[in-house]
């Protein structure tokens, strides 16, 4: 398998995509090459890398999912645009949504006809997820939903939004929830690019008033939204980690190019450190990727991965600043990593923070919870 | 692993931890007798030249386990370094030296696969004799023989050993803040080798390497049991009317424990498994960043279970600080991190430098 896709990467990925990210080009080109990459891909058959055949996608696993995380990293291919749907919406469809759903969502999405925002965050809830209050209120033929969404990825170019919603009035917490899709292109539905810290604008508040939802688009009950979020975040810290954490290897060989010799006299204690470092967060993903193909669970070792990855892919890139010196931030050739190196605050934010990973891990060991 | 390898590595720690009960903190020749003539100095014996390096990858929770117990003397030395060359050269003579109890020592070059500087080796009718200097030579208060590595009148390596006793011997003795390991100074002047092991590069190579990840597996080993004991601590121990390990300063810290333990051990074992393929060609660039993470990791996690344990983690009786010690002289004196950390460093240049 590896030989074939390797073959169509250098066929079908343009020179100028490669390791094209956020640190170098603008927010609609970033948009549009990963849009036509996911096109692109789906075309060539090689779309979808764990999603199960039934559905539509590849169904890898151990071994080969590996050599394809590999070989799409090797070639520095972006992600393609629907990666945070494929990741996670599908899946959750495929485990709880209906035939009907599966045959008539997933199709559009891996071919990126259309395009997908996730709809969980709200300003008053974040890591607190369960104190949502977007309502969805029933209505003749589905449901009208009114509320706020906040740090929705990709929301200025998405036509479909997945969406964590009350579906009961008098609910508190957990209960009374349920996930749902929803059209963007309606007059209820606003949205408003938000400009992050590193001066890009993919996040978005979303304002939802009676923005319309049709009964098939309810996935599983109302009711069902806590337990299938549950499922949906589990996907997401699996699927996000296997690329970023063996790019980040990559990363590493780029880092010792841009340092240079001179470069890496002046920070060799802890580059060494920082190489272990990153060479130990593709052995944790490595080994979470063989128990999952082996049918087990990581359980704790999937918090332990993402928090691992993202304080070691902060690490790399304080200390090539470090490393490279006053240059760094001046320079073009550097602005790329400077870039990137602002975007990484939010590797310990996003998915997740990395407090919560821990709160996750201590409750995993059985320590008490706080009161 | 089958579900079968697993089993048999379980039941394996259990044994080895039952051999363990009792071992003393500092070293004993009677306890070292017992432990030679248990068989446990073999584990990594395997079939043939490859056997080690997959036995090593076979038996984890064994190789931990000489991290929890943390008995004296030169114990990885011998379980992962001699045993394996002796297996690999097909040096059989001292195995049963070694299992009546004889105890051999190496300098820190030679376990690193490389020369001591300041020994030479002159052959003198059908004898070698040794004559120089070494520096911190571990275990060599306690030991019968050391090995070192002389260089000859034509500048090849001589992997040889001396007693630490004798015409021409004089050793300076001391000891280190670890009560496992002492530590001396070695001076030779025309001592005859009792043994020489005729060692190819490759095969000196290989055993550094498989003793290298033993030292991350004690590491890795001592990282789980802090782990284990401070959990244990923080659910007990109440204060402000609730255990202390509800508290969040608390939680995080034993989390960054469970954390840098968990990803030493993923990196220490795909370390193993690739020299396990590949045996006579270690990977130099996993195994010296295992060195790195897992040396670190221990310090770290040592470090933090002192913390978390309060004033009960400073004092003598609770037992944290052996642990600490133990880590800081392993990663210094046996598998030296500074010196992985750089050659991971001058590793990671030279493949900017092919591609250039």
């Amino acid at each position: 398998m590896r030989e074939p896709l390797r073959q169509f990467l250098a066929d079908n990925l343009p020179a100028e995509w490669r390791d094209a990210n956020s640190g170098s080009l603008d927010d609609e080109s970033i948009v549009h090459i990963r849009r036509e990459w996911g096109r692109i891909l789906h075309r060539g058959g090689w779309s979808a890398p764990t999603l199960a055949t039934s559905v539509g996608g590849l169904g890898l696993t151990g071994p080969d999912l590996v050599a394809y995380l590999e070989e799409v990293v090797a070639s520095g291919a972006p992600e393609v645009l629907n990666a945070n749907a494929i990741g996670i919406l599908a899946p959750v469809l495929a485990a709880f949504g209906s035939p009907e759903q599966c045959d008539r969502i997933i199709g559009p999405m891996l071919a990126h006809d259309l395009l997908w925002c996730q709809g969980f965050s709200e300003p008053d809830a974040g890591s607190d997820l369960a104190r949502i209050r977007t309502r969805a209120v029933p209505v003749s033929g589905g449901w009208a939903v009114s509320g706020q969404k906040v740090w929705t990825s990709n929301a200025l170019y998405a036509d479909r939004c997945y969406v964590l919603v009350r579906t009961e009035a008098a609910s508190d917490a957990h209960n009374g929830l349920g996930l749902m899709m929803l059209d963007m292109h309606q007059s209820g539905v606003e949205v408003r690019p938000l400009r992050n810290m590193a001066g890009t604008h993919e996040f978005c508040e979303v304002f939802l008033d009676q923005a319309f939802v049709d009964a098939d688009d309810l996935i599983g009950e109302p009711g069902d939204g806590w337990r299938l979020t549950m499922f949906a975040l589990e996907q997401e810290r699996a699927s996000m980690l296997g690329q970023r954490a063996l790019r980040m290897a990559r990363e590493l060989n780029g880092a010792y190019e841009l340092l240079g010799t001179a470069g890496v006299a002046r920070v060799e204690r802890e580059l060494g450190r920082v190489h272990a470092a990153v060479r130990a967060s593709e052995a944790a993903v490595r080994r979470n990727l063989d128990l999952i193909s082996a049918g087990a669970s990581p359980g704790v070792l999937t918090p332990v991965a993402k928090l691992q990855w993202s304080t070691a892919h902060q690490n790399l890139y304080d200390l090539v600043a470090d490393g490279v010196g006053p240059d760094f931030f001046a320079d073009e050739r550097s602005r790329g990593w400077a870039m990137l190196m602002l975007f990484s605050r939010s590797e310990t934010i996003y998915g997740g923070t990395s407090e919560i990973q821990r709160n996750l891990i201590a409750r995993s060991l059985g320590l008490p919870s706080s009161r | 692993m089958t579900a079968i390898e697993q089993a048999d590595d379980r039941a394996l720690g259990e044994a080895l931890a039952q051999a363990l009960t009792d071992a003393p903190d500092t070293f004993d020749r009677a306890s070292w007798r017992r432990l030679a003539e248990s068989g446990w100095l073999h584990m990594l014996a395997g079939e043939g030249a490859e056997g080690p390096a997959r036995e090593l990858a076979r038996q984890r929770t064994p190789m931990e386990q000489w991290g929890v117990a943390l008995p004296a003397g030169p114990v990885l030395l011998n379980v992962a370094w001699l045993l394996p060359l002796v297996q690999i050269t097909a040096a059989d003579g001292i195995v049963d030296e070694v299992s009546s109890g004889r105890v051999y020592t190496a300098s820190r070059h030679t376990s690193g696969a490389t020369a001591d500087p300041d020994l030479q080796a002159e052959v003198d009718g059908g004898t070698w004799r040794l004559s120089g200097s070494v520096r911190l030579v571990p275990w060599l208060p306690d030991a019968d023989e050391t090995f070192v590595t002389a260089t000859t009148s034509d500048g090849r390596p001589l992997l040889a050993a001396v007693p630490t006793s004798g015409p021409g011997v004089r050793i300076q003795p001391s000891s280190t803040i670890d009560p496992g390991i002492s530590v001396g100074d070695l001076e030779l002047d025309q001592v005859p080798a009792s043994v020489v092991i005729d060692a190819d590069p490759a095969a000196l190579e290989t055993a550094a390497a498989i003793y290298s990840l033993a030292l991350d597996a004690q590491a890795v080993g001592a990282s789980g049991e802090l782990l284990d004991q401070t959990v244990r601590y923080v659910s007990d121990r109440r204060q402000f009317g609730q255990p202390i390990g509800s508290f969040q300063a608390i939680k995080h810290r034993v989390a960054d424990m469970l954390t840098a333990t968990e990803s030493a051990r993923a990196m220490l074992w795909l370390a193993a498994d690739q020299l396990a393929q590949q045996p006579l060609d270690p990977p130099w660039e996993e195994i010296d960043a295992s060195r790195v993470f897992a040396g670190d990791a221990a310090r770290k996690v040592a470090m933090e279970a002192i913390q978390c344990f309060g004033g009960m983690g400073f004092t003598w009786e609770q037992g944290l600080h052996l642990y600490y010690r133990r880590t800081l002289v392993a990663g210094s004196l046996l598998g030296d991190v500074e010196a992985a950390g750089r050659r991971l460093v001058r590793y990671g240049l030279s493949t900017t430098k092919e591609r250039a």
